[in-house]
Order: structure tokens, then sequence, then C-alpha cells
């Protein structure tokens, strides 16, 4: 497709239903609904909040009840459409599907889910960008469309019949074939974003051996010792998904909801059961679950560890603990103790 | 019982109304609650396991986990002891005979009673640990054929703290189950079983069991877990054989909300009943 | 739903304090009529002429405590009611005014506007003589904290409905942050400018950071909050500790003030 086709395409979208994508607030980016082609902006590295905020909102309620009855609440039927996602964030809500639409599917994942057309769109690194060592930077499914910008034109892929489906009523928009120097000039921008990429997570492949060779290292507790507890990382992660529920009863004390809202394990109570015994008491203990839950355990559980190298704890967590200083801390750990640095 | 099944899919947060049928006091401070699904075709469906526990929702109030403490061997009503410690049971506690609470589950992976069959058990609880295991107990009382020696050791602090005193006092006199009740303390002065820990009651069952033939359960507060798991290993039970139940925060008993992530694994899910040999190298297990 | 046994008794009391607090309440618009019929309104101090104390279920008490007579009144409130709710940071953690709790500057103070003997003289004596001001809870047990300056109505109404539904509300602690990524803000302290976000309660939904304003912690103090490293990072961000404590103390009161001792 040609670059001045693109703002009529994106009008087709938007007959779809509810538009969302890349807007550049002040300094941050984040997915807004957008009402005319011009807000867009699809030159960004990431958003503050990921697209799990269509999937999994902040906050959202679940059931409604009244003095005699109640009813559940689930997510309205109207779909969502969101531009712009980029190859982490999609492999990021792979991972929520994974866990959300399992064998126990949940009702109002589901739901949203199903009324979510997301559009991928390529993207180039920066030095927060840590997709490459995850594996993540590149996507062959899970999105309905994909866009990959390159000088003049964009190249489209397809991955859904609901993607077909539009992809068939802008045929008039679209080129049908793809020339031999297109392929080309495509295949020359994956070696040069390919070669931009500067950071990396040091032996990712050993990670989970590495954490679980230093389950009881102080590096924990030197980060334990840092960490606000603020909950930011968990927010902004994109694979993160605990939940916390609460049930508000309205101003009348007649009528309440019962209300799901985005939790963090970093929190004080968040291991706390009945008789106020708590399982991690400590910031270190804490924090240490959220590490070995996103990089080792979740390996054993699904064959792949919850991070998708998005960079936004990165980018975002206010003292500096991150996936990044984290594992070097942890691998600098191992080459102390087992002197297997240079191997 | 490691595993989780494949389980059907259950893809609802849908509640079930269920009446109170009987409410009474089991110590100072916890209570036993019978309930009755109001839809009976509901009971009949209403399968479960000794282990397996139950979220109650009160709406306005929220959500809680409980566990059952009644056998599937019995059917057309699942009871429940509970202890008052928070917001939701301190509403619970309000509720009378009659009243409705709303309920979903079972979750969770409960014992395989079929699974030890043939075998020597032996059946450990302290304090509120003894609401699950009650659910084993009459299970294996109601057939007994099925398995070959049990035994059954219950402490407590006091005669006063004693969950299901009654119950567990008719028990031993009915000596289906061989049945010792221990209490760290008698401030009575007339208690006529054991005063003591409940760990000390283990090695004496050294000489009347198969050690690989036996099967321990285990249930209680967490710092019991430990110096019972000592004693059992003493007897050389196997480490696969030592079942123990967990507990842990948890909001949606469907391994969505996190809470009960244990190592690489969700309390809600996998457990709350793991075997000693599963969770041995999970650091932050109690 | 849940059925209260009955419509409790609910008194609104103010000590020292701007009354911002039970203002709040009346300014509640949507939800004022309701509250005034949801429970039995007995005694509002803000709204009502005659001042006799009646007999309640629930006392929600704002302000902090600032001279003798108040603190016979907080010990009588306290008495009579099941609940007692301090309503507001003042009430929580002693407000702006907890500042001059310092005792020996106190007295100086005293003197230096009172003379020699300082009291207040008897013809001046109108509320009892000064004492240096304290949260609530330095005097009497407190059930349930709604903290704020002023409370926020999204906070405040389901902790009251809970109470007055005769049920305990819930304790689950979060930090503004929380609320403030809820809102997809972005954060003050990774552009160098301070925030206190990271030790201030949640329960204004981010109300400032969102309008781009740093929180200066009128929540009071958040249940997990880090101190030390929180005041290490507002000095990596050129705010000398002096500052920082100061900031700290602004509204932390009596908890902040502990935990700087505690280190």
């Amino acid at each position: 497709m040609s670059k001045e086709k693109f703002p009529e395409f994106v009008e087709l979208i938007k007959s779809k239903g509810k538009l969302f994508g890349p807007v550049k607030q002040k300094e941050k980016y984040s997915f807004e609904e957008i009402k005319d082609f011009s807000e867009l902006d699809f030159d960004y590295q990431r958003t503050i909040i990921s697209p799990k905020k269509f999937i999994t909102p902040a906050k959202y309620s679940t059931l409604r009840f009244v003095k005699f009855g109640q009813t559940e609440v689930l997510p309205d039927d109207e779909p969502q459409i969101v531009m712009g996602v980029h190859p982490c964030d999609i492999h990021a809500i792979k991972i929520l599907d994974r866990l959300f639409l399992g064998n126990i599917k949940d009702p109002y994942y589901a739901k949203r889910r199903e009324n979510l057309i997301i559009i991928g769109h390529s993207c180039l690194p920066d030095d927060k960008c840590v997709c490459q060592s995850t594996g993540t930077d590149m996507v062959e499914d899970g999105f309905d469309l994909f866009l990959t910008e390159l000088d003049d034109f964009y190249l489209l892929w397809v991955g859904s019949d609901k993607g077909l489906g539009i992809a068939i009523e802008a045929e008039n928009l679209l080129e049908e074939n793809v020339s031999e120097e297109e392929i080309q000039e495509y295949v020359r921008w994956q070696q040069e974003r390919s070669s931009m990429f500067t950071t990396s997570i040091p032996s990712y492949k050993y990670l989970a051996d590495i954490i679980h060779l230093n389950y009881d290292s102080d590096v924990w507790e030197q980060f334990g010792e840092k960490c606000l507890s603020c909950g930011t990382c968990s927010l902004v992660c994109p694979t993160c998904n605990c939940f916390h529920v609460d049930d508000k009863i309205m101003m009348n004390a007649e009528e309440g909801i019962r209300e799901r809202m985005l939790d963090s394990c970093t929190l004080p109570y968040y291991s706390m059961v009945a008789g106020n015994h708590d399982f991690r008491p400590d910031r270190t203990a804490r924090l240490k679950l959220y590490y070995t839950h996103k990089l080792k355990e979740y390996i054993g559980r699904w064959g792949q560890p919850s991070c998708v190298g998005c960079g936004r704890c990165i980018a975002y967590c206010p003292v500096d603990i991150n996936v990044i200083t984290v594992s070097n801390a942890l691998f600098e750990e191992v080459c102390e103790t087992q002197e297997v640095c240079d191997q | 019982m490691t595993a989780s099944k494949d389980k059907e899919e259950i893809s609802t947060y849908k509640t079930q109304p269920a009446e109170i049928l009987a409410i009474r006091d089991l110590t100072d401070d916890t209570r036993y609650f019978k309930l009755r699904c109001k839809d009976i075709t509901m009971n009949k469906d209403f399968q479960y396991r000794p282990g397996q526990f139950v979220i109650f929702s009160l709406p306005g109030v929220g959500e809680a986990t409980f566990s059952l403490s009644s056998t599937p061997t019995r059917r057309d009503f699942i009871e429940f002891g509970i202890r008052k410690v928070g917001s939701f049971t301190e509403a619970l506690f309000k509720l009378k005979k009659g009243d409705t609470i709303d309920i979903r589950g079972p979750y969770g992976d409960g014992f395989e009673m079929e699974d030890l069959r043939g075998r020597d058990l032996i059946i450990v609880s302290g304090g509120l640990g003894a609401v699950p295991l009650r659910s084993v107990l009459l299970y294996i009382e109601d057939r007994r054929e099925e398995y070959n020696k049990v035994f059954f050791l219950n402490g407590a602090r006091s005669p006063k703290d004693m969950l299901y005193k009654r119950d567990f006092i008719a028990m031993n006199q009915r000596q289906i189950i061989d049945t010792h009740l221990a209490v760290d303390e008698d401030d009575t002065g007339e208690w006529p079983y054991n005063v003591g820990f409940v760990t000390q009651l283990i090695p004496k069952l050294g000489e009347l069991i198969d050690s690989e033939n036996t099967t321990a359960i285990i249930c209680g507060p967490p710092i019991m877990y430990k110096f019972v798991i000592q004693e059992l290993l003493k007897l050389n039970i196997p480490k696969d054989q030592i079942l123990m139940t967990l507990e842990r925060r948890m909001k949606c008993g469907q391994g969505h909300c996190g809470h009960c992530a244990v190592g690489g694994r969700y309390t809600c899910l996998e457990g709350p009943v793991f075997t000693y040999y599963d969770v041995q190298h999970i650091k932050e297990l109690i | 739903m849940w059925q209260r046994e009955k419509k409790p008794v609910v008194g609104i009391f103010g000590f020292s304090g701007c009354a911002g607090d039970q203002l709040a309440i009346l300014h509640m618009e949507d939800s004022t009529i309701d509250f005034f019929t949801s429970a039995d309104i007995k005694f509002f101090h803000m709204a009502q002429s005659h001042q006799e104390v009646p007999k309640v279920d629930i006392a929600l008490v704002e302000g902090s405590i600032n001279t003798e007579r108040q603190l016979k009144e907080l010990k009588e409130i306290r008495e009579m009611a099941d609940v007692v709710v301090a309503l507001g940071t003042c009430a929580c953690y002693g407000g702006i005014q907890y500042l001059g709790e310092d005792v020996e500057t106190f007295k100086e103070r005293m003197e230096y506007v009172y003379g020699k003997s300082g009291e207040v003289p008897e013809f001046l004596d109108l509320v009892g003589q000064p004492r240096p001001a304290q949260p609530i809870s330095e005097y009497i047990d407190v059930d349930i904290m709604i903290p704020g300056c002023p409370i926020s109505a999204e906070n405040f109404v389901p902790i009251y409905t809970k109470l007055i539904s005769g049920l305990l509300p819930q304790k689950y602690p979060m930090p503004v942050c929380v609320e403030c990524k809820y809102e997809g803000n972005d954060c003050f302290l990774l552009h160098g400018k301070y925030c206190l976000g990271p030790v201030t309660a949640a329960g204004c939904n981010a109300t400032c950071p969102s309008i781009d304003i740093s929180c200066i912690g009128c929540f009071g103090t958040y249940e997990g909050a880090n101190y030390p490293s929180m005041i290490d990072k507002l000095k990596e961000i050129g705010l000398s500790e002096e500052e920082v404590i100061r900031k700290l103390k602004l509204f932390g009161g009596n908890k902040v003030e502990q935990a700087l001792k505690g280190d």
C-alpha cells in the first residue's frame, strides 16, 4: 500500500468500530481514541500503558447488585480497534490470552478480547528495547493486520479472518502484487533494524537457572531496599495481569458493584491471608516474586518467560529496578560465585 | 495429584444460592456452617473431592474462599468450619439459619481418595487444619474397607480450641479410625487424651505402619508443617506420599488473579493439595 | 445484596482543622441527598446550628486534637460510639498543624503569645487550654482511617457505606502511583521533578498528577512506604535532605515522624 492511501485506509478501519491509536501527549505516548487521522503518531517507542488496557482495564465492574438481586456485568459489544501495536505488545497479548482463555476462560477478558481488532505496526528500537533478547522483536500471529512501514510504502500482513475481511474491503487501496524490489527493501530494513538494538539481557537463555541459583543472593536484598513498593512495574508491564476485587456499596446503601482493579505483587498486602498472616511481608520477598514469576516460573508453566522486552520497566521504574538491572546483578553474582563469566 | 486435571470448561463467575441449614459454634471464634443449594438439582451436580474449596459471595461484602469440611460420600448438603478473622467472616457470622449465601466452585485439586486405596494413612491436623481433613476422615469412615490402617492425629492449643471436638471424640469412640487427640496445654485439667504437640505422637506410629505403603496427609498452621514433615521423613514415608494442603490469598479461584502463586504454581488450580516432593524446593512455601 | 440489621445513627464531629472534610461531604452533590437518608445523621457539626451531642453508633471525627476540651470531648465520643472513624488527614495523622507539635518550642511559643504563664487567660479561654496538635489516634482507638485533605468522595463513599451497612471495610493499602498509572500518567520522578506519590496513600484518584501537578502527600502515609529509598531518590533529583523531610512532614504527621525516627 502506498503511503498516500494510508489516511483513507485508516478511515475504512474507523468505520469498523471505536478506533484507538498512539497519540503524543507532551513527552509521553498513549493509546487514545482517534477522531481524526492527524492525531495518530506512529513514530513512537512505547506507551506508558500497553494495549492491555483494552482487555484488562485498570478498573471495571463484574457484578451489579441491588437490594434483592444481582446481575453480572459483561463488557459492551462495541468493537474496538487498536492501531499501532508493536510486536512486543502483540506477544504480550498472546501471553495474556493463554492465561485468560485457557481451560478456564475469564468471561470479562474473553468478551473484550473478542471485540478487539489488533492492527500491528512496525517499529525501530531505542536503548530500552530488549525484545531481541527475549525473542519477541518479530511477530507472526496474534494480530488481525500488521503494517510494516518502509520508506515509501506499507507492507500489510493479514493475521486473522477479521483482518482478511478488512483487507478485502480495502482492495482498491492495496496493491495486489509485491515486487521483488519491495521485498528486497523489506529485507534490508529488517537487517538494519536488527542491527539497531543496543541493549540486551545477559544470558537470557539461562536466566531461569541464574535466578534459581541466586534465590538466596544478597542482590534481592539490595533491590528490596531500593524498591518503593509503588506498583508501577506491574501496572506498566504488558503481561502483568493480577487483579484485586472489592465490593462497593453506593451512597444509598441499597445498591453496589463488585469491582476488579489491577493489582501489583509489590504492594504490602498482596499475599496476606485471613488472620493477617502475610507470606511475603517484606519488599525483598515481593520483588523476588515479581521477577521469579515473570522470568523463571512462567517458563515452567508456559514454556516461555512472560517478559516481552518492551522496556517499560526500564523506562518507568523510578528507582531503576528493571529486567536489565536485576538480570545484570544476578548474572554478576553468578560470575563471582561460579566463575563462569568467561565461558 | 500433581498435574492439574483437564477440567471441563468453566467460563463464568456465576454463583448459585445456597441456604444455611444449620450453624453452630465450634470454638469461641469458629463456627460450623451447613449449606444446601437452593436448586435441588444442583446438589447432585455438586461433585467434589476432599481438600477442595468453595468461594462464598455476599454481594456488598465480597468473596472469600473456604475449605469443604464435609464428605462427598454424604450428599445433599455441604459443611464448613469457619473462623472469624476478617471483614468477610465478620459479616458471615451475622447470618442466621435460613439465610442465603451465593457460592461458586468447587475449586482446586483435592485429595485423590481412590489413589490411596489399600494404603496405610497418617492424617495429621492442627488448629483450623482439621476443617479440610474432616472431609478426608468422614470419607474414609464411609469407605473404611478400602483403606488399610488409618491413624488420625489432631492437635489444638487447648481443649476449648479444638474444632469438631464432639465429632472427633465420637470418632475416637467409634474406633473406625485410630484417633489421637492432643492439646498443647490442658487448662481444664480434665482432658482425657494426650497433652503435648501432635508431632510427639508420630514416632510411636513407626512400628505400626508399613512406611513404603503409607501416605501422610497434613494440614495445619504454617509452623506445624516443618516439624511434622521432619517426623514423617524419619518414619521413611516417601516424599511423594506426604500430602499437604496450603493456604494462600485468592481472589478468583481460577488461576487468573495471581495472588495464590507460589513458585510456578497457582494454589487454586494445582493446589491446595501438594505433595511434599513437589514443593520441597519451593523456597517461600510456608 | 447484604441486608443490614438497622439504619445506624451517625455523628460528624469537628475538631481543629479547616472543616474541609465536612464540607467535602456536603459537596458530594450527586450523593448528598442519599447521605442524609441512608443513615440517621443525628449530628453534623458544620451543617447544623444547635450543638447538643446525641448518642451515635458511628462517629466521623474530623480534625486534630489541639486543646484540653477537645481531648475531653474526643474521649466522650469514643465512649458512646461503636465505631470511630478518623476523617481527613488532620484526624488521621495530625495534619499540617502537627508540624508545631514539638513540646519544647510549643511552650516557648505559648509564652511568646500569652506572656510568662504560657497559658491562655480565662477571659479568652473559649475552647480550653491549647496543647500540641495530635491525631485522634494518639488518644483513642480509631477503627477506620479515611485520610485526605480533603477526603475524596470516591474514597470516602465505599468505606462509609460499608460502615453504615454494618460491615468492616477491606483494607488494601496502595500508593498514589497505582492510581496514577490507572490514569496512564507519566512519572515526575523520572523527569527530575519531586513527587510524593510513592509514599502517599491512594484514594484521590491521582488528581494532582493527572493535571500535571506533583503529589504533595495530602492523603498521608502509604503503609508500604519506603522512606529511606524515597529520600535518596528526592536527593538525587536535587532536593536537600532538609527539604525532603519538610515535604514529607507537611502532611505525614506522626506516621512520618515515627518512620524517620525508626531509621
